[in-house]
């Protein structure tokens, strides 16, 4: 039994964190149609930052997160104006094509930087808190922490600020809401910057428990991709609640089953959903990603 | 000898020359060293990838993504045979393509209604589900793969050679024959099909082309040349892992060569191959370790210039300067320059090769013209045999049709027929339902209740693509064209559809771009054209099948007067000389006056009245619907009584 | 000239809309041919016509949502042809679409709210002012739009409108779909607008609705306009059975008075 709520505790901590970086690929998603191949890529760019500030430059975590968020969000909009503005019209796969080409140079200039060998943050004092018989590893605890507060707060601002509010107009009707003086390109341009940022933080925290190696970006694109599926294309809390469903699928069958398998179990529920529900598990997505 | 030069055939094979050519090059470089054979067994690999992404890919406008699960399975299947000694390579080869195909064709079936990018996505999802499971365990060798020894001798069941440079050989005569076999998917009545699928999925049902039989079988060809390209691979290099297989660098790869080299063209994906296969692998060679990921960098960085700059690839910006360069030497417009900008990006289907829109008239007048036209489609078969009505003598019939959207009631009980030869309008108030009625006789929509006949069978369970195959022909309210295509591949494709042979199809098609005044455009990309020649287009396509019923969806809407009163003239023309009938939506009743036999009116879902158009303008209830109570003097009149009138609401249109 | 008499501005005398010459349709597709046509302040107008004949286009045009091929289109004397949608809404054009154009998956309240988004304001001096208007909104403020029924939504559809504080609202068939009960409710509630100082412009497809409302009548068929004319030519049969049925304009132009105010509790205008 113990061992069944530890791997829930586990998979709990690590979907939150899933949650976190899948949250922009659903606004990314839902809001500008944009499938970005290489969100994934700048959850490692996060990963990297977060061990250079640490070995290089001695900053602890704490300071590293604040300080990030600005640069970060400069980063994406030059990234949103110069591979992206004015895309919208093209074939629909050319955004994909072009997402995947800033994978290709993001994950090969961490190659070049870092090499291919795995790069950790130094290990904390206290490793985990223990009860019972259960531990909780505090760096999972921590990014747990930080998710939950990101994302609800990105939450409150879509559902009860007025940016919020047209940000959810723009995505029910953009004629419309352009006829009620939204902007939307002004809007599409902010919810790509929040979403890359939400990427990087995320980095920020999971390179905490988890090695930064190039090649750590595709994997996370996947998970994103599932959990927006999963959740239903255009609604964030749903998002969000797949997302730790996928963390607790992979710990569970990571513990009971084999941890080399719990990505396959993953894809598979990827394949199996979009087959035969594109309307995600709770139906209330806005349908196949069309 | 200029035109000698600039026909078909001639126009055909330089371009193989050409790759011959360089084929043949780099065979000659290959020879001089081991690493410049490596070099070349290494750009085919990518190159037969990259032409396999490209069938079902740019052609069947279909990114499978996942194209890398075929290049694994052709990789393995030998490899395992070898390894574990269960069978032969050749052996191994077979079963690789055999399984390849019969998967692709299911899941093309399968993923069907996935939207194009969220396939790309799921069938990359799978060949990285493979590439996971694959490395499990240790029957495919675990991480590290499988590894096959070395031959000692030439053997064909082994598909052993003894070099690279023999590889090499055999490699560029794979690639030769992959362009060819490419070249002739793109050519054959298949392709077509299969293109117009990619173009416009709906109007290619519309007429006939049974666009999920087509890409099934896109896929299951693209497979098996993918899975060929995974054999050459593993044999080789001796050597396959499961990351190589499957993983995203390969898929990368694959779709790089492609758009680089043009995705959808012919030559495309081996030009892109060839650059991003040796570039790659010179650099990764020569540069050693220094900075293995510099040139990938660059890789990216060409990826996302070619997407936003120039689309269409290397050979699209070939074909750009080609037609720039004509442009400016020709600006007299005459028919050999209309072909040959038609033949610039939009490489033209069947029969636009060589033979031109010359061998018109002109010098006799335009009655008599119009006389020959038609006895020479009638010869073409164009006029259907007397087409059969059902016993009730309507080709035809809808009855009492109804249709629930939620809670409103777009359709209660219509009851309407076209006889054969008949030309009858239909119009009614915005929400009156029209466009639902036609969306639910074409299949579109699924009837609530109610039957619809077609000389005399039922078809309202048939899909779309079979009610064409009967005789029924459309267009669309915003017009759907293959924009691809020029005029005259758009206008034969319901032949093409239908197995009618090149030269048969060249010639009704021919035929019938005369007869709709559209001999200038002949060979012109429909992308440019005219509203006005758009919609002749789609008629003429909609009636080349042999159709014995066409329904038109606001043909006339946004033309001029002049315009909407000939394309009248040639529906009319169309149903006394060729005897096919018309169901014709229309907003404006006027414009529809001279052009019917039987006008039919519909308001709140069902059919109001009905006669000759004097007859109709005439019924009071008409009158009330289109000039309102008011007009009368009077109160509202209530309607007969039914759900939907009751609470006098129309459903949406 | 003063300057705000040149502009017709807030308090000119000069029209709300003016199209000068205007042609416009969708891409390479022409709809308007050479379309002049001018909306007094404080009026009425309706745009009656057969399908397919421009009408909507003409109101897409002034909201920037066509390609304008020539010509000019003025708001209150700016030009604000062929500029960015957003902007012109921020100018105080609100656009009641076909349909109405409900934001799905947003509540009553979100759905009014938005309209203030690019006009800021007295917003709860506004929003009291659409409830007033519409207490079946008031009622219903957190319930999600597409539940409400077809009157409600178009009542919502106003609503945002008038969140908007418009200068100028334009209308396109508002009772399409609707039953006649909700049609006379959504009638009183343009006449309050109308009440309130906003210019109307409304497109309607069958002249009942138009007949009991408006103070001019500009017939559109083939692209083009008619002359303004008066509403009792929405009683003739003469004149709206070529129009309607035939697409034909009336070939006369009767021209219609500067109306005297027709109601009292006019509020002066804006």
């Amino acid at each position: 039994m113990t061992t069944f709520i530890q791997s829930l505790i586990l998979g709990i901590l690590a979907g939150a964190v899933y949650g976190l970086f899948s949250i922009g690929l659903s606004l990314s998603f839902g809001v500008l149609r944009l499938v970005n191949f290489a969100h994934g890529d700048f959850v490692m760019v996060g990963m990297y930052l977060a061990y250079v500030a640490e070995h290089t430059w001695g900053l602890p975590l704490a300071a590293v997160l604040p300080l990030s968020i600005i640069p970060a969000a400069l980063v994406a909009y030059l990234v949103y104006i110069v591979f992206f503005h004015g895309t919208g019209r093209q074939a629909e796969h050319d955004q994909l094509i072009i997402s995947l080409g800033i994978s290709i140079i993001l994950e090969n200039a961490a190659l070049d930087i870092f090499g291919d060998t795995a790069r950790s943050l130094n290990p904390l004092t206290i490793s985990s808190f223990r009860f019972g018989g259960l531990y909780v590893p505090k760096a999972e605890l921590l990014a747990f922490i930080l998710s939950i507060i990101l994302v609800g707060a990105i939450d409150l601002v879509l559902s009860r600020t007025g940016f919020g509010r047209a940000v959810r107009a723009v995505v029910a009707n953009r004629a419309v809401a352009e006829l009620a003086g939204v902007r939307s390109s002004r809007v599409f341009t902010l919810t790509f910057v929040i979403s890359i940022v939400l990427a990087i933080v995320a980095g920020i925290v999971i390179v905490g428990y988890l090695p930064a190696t190039p090649d750590v970006g595709s994997n996370f694109v996947l998970i994103g991709f599932i959990a927006v599926l999963l959740g239903g294309t255009g609604d964030l809390r749903g998002t969000f609640a797949a997302a730790v469903i996928v963390g607790l699928t992979e710990s569970l069958v990571s513990i009971y089953w084999a941890p080399s398998v719990q990505d396959v179990v993953a894809y598979g529920l990827f394949v199996v959903i979009a087959m035969t529900r594109p309307r995600g598990l709770f139906g209330r997505g806005v349908g196949a990603i069309a | 000898m200029s035109a000698l030069l600039r026909s078909g055939p001639v126009r055909t094979i330089t371009p193989f020359l050409v790759l011959l050519i360089f084929l043949l090059a780099a065979l000659q470089w290959a020879h001089e060293g081991v690493y410049e054979a490596t070099i070349v067994v290494s750009a085919v690999g990518f190159a037969l990838l990259a032409a396999g992404l490209n069938i079902i890919g740019g052609f069947g406008g279909r990114l499978a993504f996942g194209n890398t699960i075929f290049f694994g399975v052709g990789a393995f299947a030998p490899a395992l045979g070898v390894t574990h000694h269960w069978y032969s390579a050749l052996t191994g080869m077979v079963i690789g393509v055999v399984i390849s195909a019969i998967a692709a064709f299911i899941l093309s079936k399968v993923l069907w209604r996935l939207a194009g990018l969220l396939f790309a996505l799921v069938t990359f999802a799978m060949s990285i589900m493979l590439q996971e499971l694959v490395s499990l365990g240790n029957t495919f060798g675990g991480p590290q793969g499988l590894q096959e020894p070395l031959a000692t001798k030439t053997s064909i069941t082994g598909l052993a050679l003894l070099s690279n440079y023999d590889y090499a050989v055999v490699g560029v005569v794979l690639v030769f024959l992959a362009a060819v076999l490419t070249w002739w998917v793109r050519r054959s009545r298949f392709g077509q099909q299969l293109l117009a699928s990619r173009d416009d999925r709906i109007a290619a049902e519309a007429n006939g082309v049974n666009a999920s039989q087509v890409t099934a079988y896109a896929w299951a060809l693209s497979a098996a040349v993918t899975a060929i390209a995974g054999t050459y691979f593993v044999q080789a290099n001796a050597f396959i892992d499961s990351t190589t297989a499957f993983g995203l660098n390969t898929g990368v790869n694959m779709i790089a060569s492609n758009i680089i080299g043009g995705l959808g063209t012919v030559f495309g994906p081996f030009i892109g191959a060839g650059l991003v296969g040796a570039g790659l692998l010179l650099n990764r060679l020569s540069s050693g370790a220094s900075l293995p990921g510099l040139n990938e960098l660059v890789y990216g960085a060409a990826l996302i210039l070619v997407v936003r700059l120039a689309p269409g690839g290397i050979v699209g910006v070939w074909h750009s300067a080609v037609q720039a360069i004509a442009a400016r030497r020709r600006p007299a417009h005459d028919p050999a320059t209309a072909e040959e900008a038609g033949t610039g990006t939009a490489t033209p289907a069947a029969g636009a090769d060589g033979v031109t829109a010359a061998g018109l008239t002109g010098a006799a007048s335009l009655a008599a013209e119009q006389a020959a036209l038609a006895g020479h489609l009638r010869s073409d078969g164009l006029s259907p045999e007397q087409s059969t009505a059902g016993e009730s003598g309507y080709l035809l019939e809808v009855i009492g049709v109804e249709k629930q959207f939620g809670g409103v009631r777009a359709l209660n009980g219509v009851t309407v027929g076209v006889r054969p030869s008949e030309v009858v309008g239909l119009v009614g108030p915005n929400g009156a339902g029209k466009s639902t009625l036609f969306n639910c006789i074409e299949g579109i929509e699924r009837l609530t209740a109610g039957e619809v006949k077609y000389q005399g069978g039922r078809i309202d369970r048939l899909p779309t693509h079979q009610r064409a195959r009967l005789g029924m022909g459309r267009t669309f309210q915003h017009v759907r064209l293959f924009r691809t295509m020029s005029v005259l591949a758009n206008v034969s494709m319901p032949l093409v559809a239908r197995g009618v042979g090149r030269t048969e199809s060249l010639a009704v098609a021919t035929d019938l771009i005369r007869f709709a005044r559209l001999e200038e455009v002949s060979a012109e990309p429909v992308s440019g054209l005219s509203v006005v020649h758009q919609r002749r287009v789609e008629l003429a396509r909609a009636v080349a099948g042999g159709s014995t019923m066409v329904l038109l969806d606001e043909v006339m809407t946004g033309l001029a007067d002049e315009e909407a009163t000939e394309i009248g003239g040639l529906i009319r023309t169309l149903s006394t000389e060729f005897g096919v009938a018309f169901l014709v939506v229309e907003h404006v009743m006027g414009r529809l006056v001279p052009v019917v036999d039987r006008l039919v009116v519909m308001d709140f879902g069902r059919v109001i009245a009905e006669g000759s158009t004097e007859e109709v303008l005439a019924d009071a209830r008409v009158r009330e619907a289109y000039l309102g109570a008011g007009a009368l003097g009077e109160a509202p009149q209530a309607p007969e009584d039914t759900a939907a009138e009751a609470t006098g609401k129309r459903g949406p249109e | 000239m003063t300057a705000e008499a040149m502009t017709g501005g807030p308090t000119g005398t000069g029209p709300v809309l003016e199209f000068r010459g205007v042609s416009a349709g969708y891409g390479r597709i022409g709809v308007l041919a050479d379309v002049s046509w001018q909306v007094r302040r404080g009026t009425v107008i309706g745009l009656l016509g057969p399908n397919g004949a421009g009408k909507t286009t003409i109101l897409r045009t002034v909201c920037g949502q066509t390609t304008v091929t020539s010509g000019d289109v003025l708001l209150t004397g700016q030009q604000i042809t062929s500029r960015r949608t957003s902007d012109i809404a921020r100018l105080g054009v609100a656009h009641v679409v076909e349909g109405r154009g409900i934001l799905n998956g947003m509540s009553v309240l979100d759905n009014l709210m938005i309209g203030s988004y690019g006009r800021p304001g007295e917003i709860k001096d506004r929003l009291a002012g659409v409830y007033e208007l519409f207490p079946r909104l008031s009622e219903r403020t957190s319930q999600r739009a597409e539940t409400l029924s077809g009157g409600e939504q178009q009542m919502l559809a106003i609503g945002r409108g008038l969140m908007m504080d418009p200068v100028v609202m334009l209308l396109d068939e508002p009772s399409q779909g609707l039953s006649p009960l909700m049609v006379d409710t959504v009638l009183a509630s343009i006449r309050a607008v109308r009440d309130r100082g906003v210019t109307i412009v409304i497109v309607e497809q069958s002249p009942d609705l138009l007949a009991k409302l408006v103070d001019e009548v500009v017939f559109v068929a083939g692209g083009r306009t008619s002359a303004p004319m008066r509403p009792t030519v929405l009683n003739d049969p003469d004149i709206l059975a070529p129009v309607l049925t035939q697409g034909v304009l009336p070939a006369a132009a009767l021209d219609a008075e500067p109306q005297a105010v027709p109601s009292d509790n006019r509020r002066e205008g804006r």
